[in-house]
Order: C-alpha cells, then sequence, then structure tokens
C-alpha cells in the first residue's frame, strides 16, 4: 500500500489558536474515533505530548509546540478504508507568518513542504482579529488633511513593522504567496485546498455564531471572502468553526472545573456548515479530512 | 588570494539586504557592486572584522560566505516598478488606467476609495469583487494616510523595482477585481500612481513627457479636476488654464492615441453638494470638455466623491464604480494595417511604449 505524503500548512497570525489546535486533533487522531485516525505512533512526540500536558492539566498551550523550525510527522489512515499517508504539519510560528508578510519572503526552508502541500488551514480569532479599515475614520482623516487641518501625513509616517495590517490583508497575501510559490515550484499546481478556522467559536456572541462559520467570514472578512470566492480555479475553500474544549479555561473558573471532572479527551468541537447552517460535531479530524479530499467538495 | 590572506566579505549599507550573504541585492540589482547606491564597496576584512572603505571592487575577487539559503522572495506589496508591471501584462490582458491631475486633485483619494469599497464590507461595489492584488499595502498605507509623497527631491522616473522598504514610489498600483456574475471574468488593472508635480511639470516643459510615455499605452486617461479649486473663484481660473495645457501635452507632446477614452473626473463634489452646487454651475469644466473635444478625444465628466464630508447628501465612494464601468467599457482594437511592425512605427500600444524611447515616437 502506498504511503503518500501530504503536508498541510497551518497558517496564521500569533495567537490565533494554530498550536491548540493541532494538540486537540492529535487527541482525536488518537482516540480512533474521526474520520482521520492513526495508522502508528509517530517515533518522536515528545514535544507535543508536553502541550497536551498542558491541555489535560486545564491549561491552554501557550505557543508553538516544540522549536521553531520543527515539523509534526503523523502516520494516518483514512476510517472504513486502507488508504494510509503520512501528514506533515510542519511547526511554522505566528510570529514567524507575521514578519513573511511584513519582510515579504519567507526562509528557504519553507519551500521543501511546498512539493506534497494539498492545503492549509488558515487560523482567524475573533479576539485578536484586526478589523480591516473603517470607512468613518479614513474619510474622516481625509476630510481633515483636505480642510488643511494636517500640514501633511508624512510626519504621521511610522515604520512600517509598527502598522497593524488587517486579518484580511494579511491572509489574502499569506494564500497569494502561498498561490505563487507552489506555482513556481510544480510543474501541475493542484487546486489548493484552503481551510479558514474560526477558531474560538465560543467566545462568539450567539448572534454571531447564528450565521455560521461562512457567514462569519463574509461579515468579518470580506476582502478575504471575495478572494477566495472569485478564485476558484486557484482555491477550494471551507469554513469551519473550532473550540479546543469547548469553553475557556483561563479565566471560566467552573467550566475548568467541569472540564477537569468530565473527559477531557472528548471536549470542544468543529463547526461546519451544513445546508447553510451551523452544525457541531466532536470529530476534530474534518477539516484535515476535508483538506486530504476525503470528505465533501 | 593567497593561502595566508583571509577571505574578504562584503557588506551593504541597508541594513535589511542580505547580499553578504546571499549574493543577492534587495533592489534585485545584477551589477550592484557598481551600480547599487547602497552598495558603497565596504571590505570586511573577516579575519580582523573591521570594515574598510574600498575604491575598486572587482567582481572576481569578492567571494561570498554564503552563511545562509536565500529566502523566496514576493513582491513588495506597494506599487509597481515597470519591471513588476511587466510581469503582469505579458501573463494576461491588463487595464492601464492612466491617472493625470495635480497635486491634490482627488488622484490617491480615488484609489484608497476603491480599495475601501472593495475590502469595508459598507458601501460595497455593485458590479465587482476584489480578486487579488500585488499593492495591498500599499492600498492600506495609503488609505490611513501613511504613504504619502515624501518632503524634498520628487522622484523624477517611474520606478523599475520597488522594494518594501522604499518610500512611495512613482509607479502602478495593482488590483484585480471580477463581475459579480455568474462566470465572474476578471480585470487586471494598473492604476498609476504618480506625483501631481509631475503633470506641473508637463505643461510648463514639453522635456518633462516622456516620464509620461506609458500614457500611450493607457487603456483609458482619468484626469481629475479639483471641486476645491472650482470653489474659490481665485484659483478656479488657474486650475482651469493649467489642465487645459495638460490635455494639449497629453496630445500633441506625449500623443496619446485619440481613440482613448479619456474620463474628467471632478473629486470632492460633495464640496459642492454641501453648498447647493452642481457641476453644471461650472463653465470651466464645459471649457475643459472642450478642450479635450478639440484635440480629437471623446470625453466624458463624471462626478465623484471619494470621501464625503456629507454622507447624509452624497455617500462615500459616489462614483468611484461608475468610473470603474468607464474604464471597462472598452478596449481599443489595434488598426488593422502591418501585421509586422516595423521599427520605425512600433506595434500599436505595445509595452515597450511605456519606456521612453525617441527614436520610436510615432510621427
Amino acid at each position: 500500500m502506498n504511503e503518500a505524503r501530504y503536508s498541510i500548512l497551518v497558517v496564521g497570525g500569533a495567537e490565533t489558536g494554530k498550536t491548540n489546535y493541532i494538540i486537540r486533533l492529535w487527541l482525536a487522531l488518537k482516540d480512533q474515533r474521526g474520520m482521520i485516525r492513526l495508522a502508528a505512533l509517530p517515533d518522536q512526540i515528545e514535544d507535543i505530548e508536553a502541550d497536551v500536558h498542558r491541555l489535560l492539566s486545564g491549561a491552554f498551550a501557550g505557543r508553538t509546540i516544540g522549536e521553531l523550525g520543527a515539523e509534526f510527522v503523523i502516520p494516518f489512515r483514512i476510517d472504513g478504508s486502507e488508504i494510509l499517508g503520512e501528514l506533515v504539519v510542519p511547526d511554522f510560528s505566528g510570529e514567524e507568518w507575521d514578519r513573511a508578510f511584513l519582510n515579504r519572503q519567507w526562509p528557504e526552508s519553507w519551500d521543501i513542504y511546498l512539493e506534497h502541500c494539498v492545503g492549509c488551514l488558515v487560523f482567524v480569532r475573533s479576539n485578536v482579529l484586526v478589523a480591516p479599515l473603517n470607512w468613518v475614520e479614513v474619510a474622516g482623516l481625509l476630510i481633515k488633511a483636505r480642510a488643511g487641518e494636517f500640514e501633511g501625513f508624512g510626519d504621521l509616517s511610522p515604520d512600517v513593522s509598527e502598522t497593524e495590517f488587517p486579518t484580511q490583508t494579511q491572509v489574502v497575501d499569506w494564500l497569494q504567496f502561498l498561490s505563487h510559490a507552489i506555482e513556481e515550484t510544480r510543474d501541475s499546481p493542484p487546486l489548493l485546498r484552503v481551510g479558514i478556522v474560526v477558531a474560538g467559536w465560543d467566545e462568539l456572541e450567539k448572534e454571531a455564531t447564528e450565521q455560521g462559520p461562512k457567514g462569519y467570514i463574509e461579515k468579518n472578512l470580506p476582502l478575504l471572502n471575495q478572494f477566495l470566492e472569485t478564485n476558484d480555479t486557484i482555491f477550494r475553500f471551507r469554513v469551519f468553526g473550532s473550540s479546543v474544549v469547548g469553553g475557556d479555561l483561563k479565566h471560566d473558573d467552573q467550566f475548568r472545573n467541569r472540564y477537569l471532572e468530565g473527559n477531557p479527551v472528548k471536549s470542544g468541537y468543529i463547526i461546519t456548515d451544513v445546508d447553510s447552517s451551523p452544525k457541531k460535531s466532536k470529530d476534530f479530524s474534518l477539516p484535515i479530512a476535508w483538506l486530504l479530499g476525503v470528505q465533501g467538495k | 588570494m593567497t593561502d595566508t590572506e583571509s577571505p574578504q566579505l562584503v557588506a551593504c549599507n541597508n541594513p535589511d539586504c542580505t547580499v553578504a550573504e546571499t549574493g543577492l541585492c534587495l533592489r534585485s540589482i545584477d551589477r550592484y557592486q557598481e551600480v547599487c547606491p547602497d552598495f558603497k564597496g565596504s571590505a570586511i576584512d573577516s579575519a580582523n572584522q573591521t570594515a574598510s572603505p574600498s575604491t575598486e571592487i572587482e567582481k572576481d575577487t569578492v567571494p561570498f560566505d554564503l552563511a545562509e539559503p536565500s529566502p523566496r522572495r514576493f513582491w513588495s506589496g506597494q506599487e509597481l516598478g515597470i519591471k513588476d508591471a511587466e510581469s503582469i501584462m505579458r501573463s494576461t490582458y491588463t487595464h492601464l488606467i492612466g491617472i493625470v491631475g495635480l497635486t491634490n486633485s482627488g488622484k490617491t483619494c480615488f484609489l484608497s476609495s476603491l480599495y475601501l469599497r472593495l475590502c469595508s464590507g459598507k458601501y460595497p461595489l455593485q458590479k465587482y469583487l476584489f480578486s487579488g492584488s500585488r499593492s495591498l499595502v500599499g492600498f492600506e498605507e495609503r488609505s490611513v494616510g501613511l504613504r504619502w509623497w515624501e518632503d524634498g527631491e520628487m522622484p523624477d522616473q517611474l520606478s523599475e523595482h520597488t522594494v518594501m522598504s522604499d518610500p512611495r514610489s512613482p509607479g502602478f498600483m495593482h488590483i484585480r477585481i471580477a463581475e459579480a456574475t455568474q462566470f465572474c471574468p476578471k480585470f487586471e488593472l494598473l492604476l498609476s500612481d504618480l506625483p501631481g508635480e509631475w503633470f506641473r511639470e508637463l505643461y510648463l516643459n514639453s522635456a518633462t513627457a516622456d516620464r509620461l510615455d506609458f500614457l500611450r499605452r493607457a487603456d483609458v486617461i482619468l484626469l481629475f479636476l479639483d471641486s476645491a479649486e472650482l470653489l474659490d473663484p481665485e484659483r478656479r481660473h488657474n486650475h482651469i488654464h493649467a489642465n487645459r495645457l495638460i490635455v494639449t501635452r497629453i496630445a500633441e507632446t506625449i500623443d496619446v492615441d485619440r481613440r482613448i477614452p479619456v474620463g474628467i473626473i471632478i473629486s470632492k463634489i460633495d464640496l459642492l453638494k454641501e453648498q447647493e452646487l452642481d457641476i453644471d454651475d461650472f463653465e470651466g469644466i464645459d471649457v475643459i470638455n472642450q478642450e479635450v473635444t478639440n484635440q480629437g478625444y471623446t470625453p466624458r465628466v463624471m462626478p465623484i466623491a471619494s470621501f464625503s464630508c456629507c454622507p447624509e447628501l452624497i455617500s462615500n465612494g459616489h462614483g468611484v464604480e461608475e468610473v470603474i464601468d468607464f474604464c471597462l467599457s472598452r478596449r481599443i482594437e489595434p488598426p488593422k494595417f502591418d501585421l509586422v511592425p516595423s521599427k520605425k512605427y512600433p506595434a500599436f500600444r505595445s509595452f515597450h511604449m511605456i519606456q521612453s524611447s525617441p527614436e520610436q515616437k510615432l510621427t
């Protein structure tokens, strides 16, 4: 049986929930209940088990697993079939992704994952999301400049690295980088699957969750939504919601106690849009299954 | 180099440039030792690690210690230089929009307004969707007033390339939009982003016209008139006069094809609306319209309010979509003669006409 190698990039700025999702995914794969299951225990699991220890003790992981530049290699099988493969998840920190955007480059070492890249998971999180430009504020600034209330914006120009760019702008550029790099690397670039994961789904207001993950992106990241919808010859995308444990381990003591008294391995959920309405699932491998083309279009 | 000599490393005065490690100049200049203004030929003696200025750097005697592999570099995210624009124009038909106008006439605000209408979710465009851009960072920075022409010496030529750390450079803002229809056709747009001062210098001195040669490749020209100037009786007539001269230079000196559509964009019409005025109240607009017509072009007057001081009367971004409609409405077909373009008469509106070549000007 061929064991194909599939690399999946995990994209997102700092504190967007990438690491905690990977930890939760690892627990789900090991639990052997999802669509994607662990085929064999990887040789090296020291780094991820350190973060698993934190999560099972009632605390979120702080940052990227292990050393920068590490990768997580997971032998997997697909439930109900004999298909085997090796999932490679390189460990790029949010800070590295931020630097890639600001410096307009990424390390050469990232390119080795392009050959077998089937797609990426892009993480956004509401409490660290930088909103799109506020039309009213921009109009106000420019009207003032027009009226001569500013001598010129030159005095206000900060170092570009201090500028806080909207999340949607960064994500679009990351995807453009990825598409461009794959096109340069591979003879027949595949349709790149992009799973947008709205992490911290439990942190959202009820009204925001009612519109589902796709609706959340349409409303809060319109530039990204338009970009993905109009580039269907390059990308295929799907939006998921994710809550790693189903609540707030940091600030909600009651929830934390319930979590520890219960079964942490079965906590949390993934939200998918089914027939335009949000549906909750316990299977954390669903986004991966979709990236591999196993689950749905 | 003898065994007793230590290898020399070279360095660059630009702290962001990794040429010492990679051999690749941040400005993408191949002959950087001779041409790059940041490369001062500082030779670092690797044994003593002190910098000593060198007078001559011989290419073949400068080995590099390639300590780290070179990263994968992407576009700057700012305005595109000529060479950057070229790569886009080679891959697909690209609408080159020549944005013309004096300083403060609303050119940059138009770019910002277009971008905001695409990205903000409020006042979205009705017919178009955002589909990509190589100038995202530039659009963001312009929209919050962070990327303006720097005081001091104004650049006098279009850039060839831009890098992240460059100050604002004359070039092209790139954006791709898609029609919000079933088949979603896409349009690549390159919108020129030039200092208004260039157009003032154009009408004062025809010798400065060469750097605007790209207008001969433009699919459409947008001439911006400033409502604020029109409102002021002491400035109105000079504004009209200057713009008439610009139109004359575009026609007679640059010799833009008469079939290129010309949009006369009346910017900041919120100022007119606030005073219950309309563009019909200004004879000067008719004067410009007539000048454009007399020069052989077919003009169309379009009022816009990129940003409105009275959104209850006229919305933010009013007229911007109509301008885009105008820009995409026609595609000039080449004349049906000379299947093989001669050297004397270069291929109609071929890209190389962007770069000034006096011997190739149409006669």
